[in-house]
């Protein structure tokens, strides 16, 4: 992610708690898009648009079917009436594919430098050499750079993009699990991402296998009024355990963009997943983004997720806890400043016996911003002595902004012990005075507060995304976010 | 009369598939009242106090207060942009000359009923001593709308307690009810409501009101009876201090339904709120209850606090919860939490230990529930109906 980036202050475990001077800029780089590098679709989805992304990326014939028969989904589907307004995103005026005419590389020399410095400045290469097992960076809507370490490939674990997945070895596998936890059925943008899905990986992680380090996936849309939808498809077996990272941001333009992806998660028999996002999407994004995951007995799914950026966000990273004694936690944190409508929280539906699921989510917003906090937590008859505890706290920094909490429970077995609490308030006076009289001015007495206040979603992360996190959180107080 | 009513919308629309952001009532609403008795006047018994009325002088009189306290509402919404909430669905009600839990749908179908509107009104600084009780029942068939609207005048104060109750013989009947009210500065109001119908009488009692400066408001619900029970409240704490607390206790049981729509707002600085539930459900209930806290821009200093704590004793049960906290406000203190599932089992032990096994102590943690909330309700005689009530129910 970009904390390693190299034009910034880096981050030591000494002035981790500091937050270092930041520098918006880094989010912002654009790269020109020259006609002779780049191939991008006209914009608006017709059937004709679907075929020529199938084209483009030589589908099988399932694949095809399966694309023009999400389209017909999407044309038949309404918008969900609950949401934030999304009538200022026209598919007409968006671009459903736009790719570097360079091939996806194995080595960051090989990659197009102005990409490769974009990717650079974000720190991806870096964090890379320094901490993760292995790296996927998609640039528009294709993977530009993928690799993996070699003691981790020789383990078994597959990470590679979608696309190669699906006509190799592990085709049968992509078929048999690809939009099956996410049908198309679904709503109205998992139909458009069927149709026009690009980019993306795949990750399969053997039985028995434990990787240390995380693998992470980087989203980069540099292009103006296009859209993004790329696939991630992760496989757990048994007993395995993986942290997968996903970063995301772009550049910002005066035209809407789009980022609909899909994100589907398979947590095999005792096997643990981790998945953290750091959202940092540039302002004029529609982030309709669909997460879902599916756990088997004694598997454990864990959500650390960070809403900063984008205009809108729809975003509800869904677990069904299917197995016996499988369990979920979701640590979550939105941060909605001036002109963002961001629509978060966490979905939850308990199968198995004695599952559990903990859902922790803080809100802050500012300057006008509308944070919603909206979740579900549903308990299906065979779910005895299921367990469900839910806490959502805003923060509320002015009184030109919003914060709503719309939680809901269906309950449908007496043998189960559901508690939810929700809290929204204000910094306090008083923090503020004794924080003054330390010797702080007030701006900072109230990011440190804030920064408290985001603590346990810090925890959760390793310490160069804390940093990051923290980071984004000053930039978002001092207005400049 | 022939459309079926959407009724207790959620004032902020969530997903469908939860099945919570709103409720149709039964075809039996769909009827004509039945005549003289079903769209006559409540017979309101004399109190010391209280005026009544349902003519047409009392009629302007309730569209002037109306008209009075939209527009002090108005004032408070011109303090400020207000942002709407993702999802709001308050512009459907609008209409509405005072908004009630069930919505407009109500309005329309007493309106298309001819149903007259009841007014219970106090003199301006009198405290009304004792309790003025309605005793509401159903027709023998067919459906029975009743309209009142109660006006608590300026630092006066009333107890209201409407006994809404049937015989087990009445078959394929319904009733609704709609109380509306406004409490003036400095005045108090005491709603009691018991519904102890049978399991064949359909029923909904749709309640909102408007509360000005220092104005307060308790609601006492008791809901024991109906096969199919609808509620709704909406209370708008308008005036700076106003204050309202709603206790609600519930036990449904059979195939029987009950579904709820509790919504406070919050307009006035330094307002209250305090919203509590408990429940018990039994064999294949099934309970629906929406309770929203909506913090308006100008209710700094307010605080808001929303409890539900219900007891499933059924696999069989469905209980769904939507506890919606909304605010454009910086300084409030907003707040819910809710409890849902079986005795917990320290409770069963402790029981277990004095000799009391499971099923007898389950028996005394329904009835003191319900008798918790009972007790709230000032009527010595309904207190002890409401007890052999939940005996029988229990046996």
């Amino acid at each position: 992610m970009s904390d390693v980036s190299q034009n910034r202050t880096k981050p030591s475990v000494e002035n981790c708690n500091a937050v270092p001077d930041i520098d918006r800029s880094v989010y912002d780089i654009r790269d020109e898009e020259h006609e002779s590098d780049f191939y991008r679709l006209e914009e608006g989805l017709t059937e004709e648009t679907v075929r020529r992304v199938s084209e483009e990326k030589n589908d099988p014939d399932w694949m095809r079917e399966f694309r023009l028969k999400c389209l017909d989904i999407y044309n038949r589907t309404e918008t969900p009436p609950w949401g934030p307004d999304i009538s200022g995103l026209d598919m007409d005026h968006i671009s459903s594919y736009v790719r570097s005419k360079s091939e996806m590389k194995g080595s960051w020399e090989e990659v197009p430098e102005d990409i490769k410095n974009t990717f650079e400045r974000l720190g991806i290469p870096q964090a890379e050499r320094e901490s993760l097992a292995g790296v996927g960076a998609q640039y528009d809507s294709e993977l530009v750079y993928h690799n993996v370490r070699r003691e981790v490939a020789e383990a078994g674990v597959v990470y590679t993009d979608l696309e190669s997945a699906l006509r190799g070895e592990y085709a049968e596998m992509i078929r048999s699990h690809f939009m099956h936890l996410v049908p198309p059925t679904d709503h109205k943008f998992a139909a458009l991402h069927g149709a026009v899905w690009s980019g993306g990986s795949f990750v399969y992680v053997p039985k028995g296998v434990k990787l240390d380090i995380p693998l992470q996936s980087y989203f980069r849309l540099n292009a103006a009024g296009a859209g993004q939808f790329e696939h991630t498809l992760i496989i757990v077996e048994e007993g395995a355990d993986l942290h997968f990272i996903e970063g995301c941001s772009a550049p910002k333009y005066n035209v809407a963009n789009l980022h609909a992806g899909c994100v589907e998660l398979y947590v095999g028999r005792g096997a643990r997943l981790r998945y953290s996002t750091i959202e940092n999407w540039s302002k004029n994004m529609y982030n309709l983004n669909t997460k879902r995951a599916t756990v088997a007995e004694d598997g454990i799914m864990e959500w650390v997720s960070g809403s900063f950026g984008s205009h809108t966000s729809y975003l509800y990273p869904m677990t069904i806890l299917k197995g016996n004694r499988s369990r979920m936690e979701f640590t979550g944190i939105t941060f909605a400043g001036k002109g963002q409508n961001l629509d978060t929280g966490a979905k939850v539906v308990h199968i198995g016996e004695q599952t559990s699921s903990l859902i922790s989510t803080k809100s802050i917003v500012k300057s006008g911003g509308i944070g919603t906090y909206r979740s579900s937590v549903v308990i299906q008859p065979s779910a005895r002595r299921a367990r469900s505890s839910v806490s959502c706290d805003s923060l509320m920094l002015d009184a030109q902004s919003r914060s709503d909490t719309i939680p809901g429970m269906d309950i449908r077995t007496s043998d189960a012990d559901v508690g939810h609490e929700a809290k929204i308030g204000r910094i306090s006076d008083e923090a503020v005075f004794y924080l003054m009289s330390r010797g702080l001015s007030e701006e900072d007495a109230k990011a440190m507060i804030v920064s408290g206040f985001a603590d346990p979603v810090s925890k959760e992360l390793p310490l160069e995304y804390a940093v990051e996190m923290n980071n984004l959180i000053k930039l978002e107080m001092s207005g400049n976010g | 009369m022939d459309e079926i009513k959407q009724v207790n919308e959620l004032p902020v629309l969530t997903y469908r598939f939860l099945q919570v952001n709103g409720a149709t009532l039964p075809d039996v609403f769909a009827q004509q009242p039945v005549t003289a008795e079903g769209a006559g006047e409540e017979e309101i018994p004399a109190v010391r106090g209280v005026h009544a009325s349902s003519d047409p002088a009392a009629q302007e009189r309730i569209r002037v207060l109306c008209r009075e306290v939209r527009s002090a509402i108005r004032q408070k919404e011109a303090v400020g942009q207000v942002i709407a909430p993702n999802g709001d669905t308050t512009a459907r009600h609008e209409a509405q000359r005072i908004r009630t839990g069930m919505g407009i749908e109500i309005d329309r179908l007493m309106e298309a009923g001819g149903i007259p509107t009841g007014l219970l009104e106090t003199e301006a600084g009198v405290q009304v001593q004792d309790p003025l009780v309605l005793s509401v029942t159903p027709a023998e068939t067919g459906l029975r709308l009743i309209r009142r609207f109660i006006h608590v005048a300026e630092g006066s104060s009333l107890t209201v307690v409407i006994d809404t109750k049937g015989q087990e013989e009445t078959t394929a009947a319904a009733i609704g009810e709609q109380t509306c009210f406004v409490v003036e500065k400095d005045a108090q109001l005491t709603l009691a409501v018991s519904q102890m119908l049978p399991q064949s009488v359909a029923c909904f009692h749709d309640i909102g009101g408007v509360c000005l400066e220092n104005g307060t408001v308790r609601i006492t619900q008791l809901a024991i009876g109906s096969g199919r029970s609808y509620q709704g409240v909406q209370i708008e704490l308008a005036g700076d201090g106003a204050q309202s607390e709603d206790t609600t206790g519930m036990l449904v049981r059979g195939e029987d339904l009950c579904d709820m729509n509790y919504v406070v707002v919050q307009r006035g600085r330094d307002t209250r709120s305090l919203m509590q539930q408990n429940g018990v459900l039994l064999d294949h209930a099934v309970k629906n209850f929406r309770g929203t806290i909506d913090f308006r821009l100008g209710s700094a200093g307010s605080a808001g606090d929303e409890q539900e704590d219900v007891l499933l004793l059924s696999p069989e049960v469905t209980n769904r919860t939507m506890p919606v906290i909304l605010c454009q406000e910086e300084d409030v203190d907003g707040r819910h939490g809710a409890t849902l599932g079986d005795l917990a089992e320290e409770v069963l032990f402790y029981m277990a230990s004095r000799g009391i096994d499971e099923e007898e102590a389950r028996r005394l943690v329904i009835r003191s529930r319900l008798l918790s909330v009972a007790r709230q309700i000032p009527d010595p005689a309904l207190m002890v109906r409401v007890e052999r009530q939940i005996r029988s129910i229990l046996r």
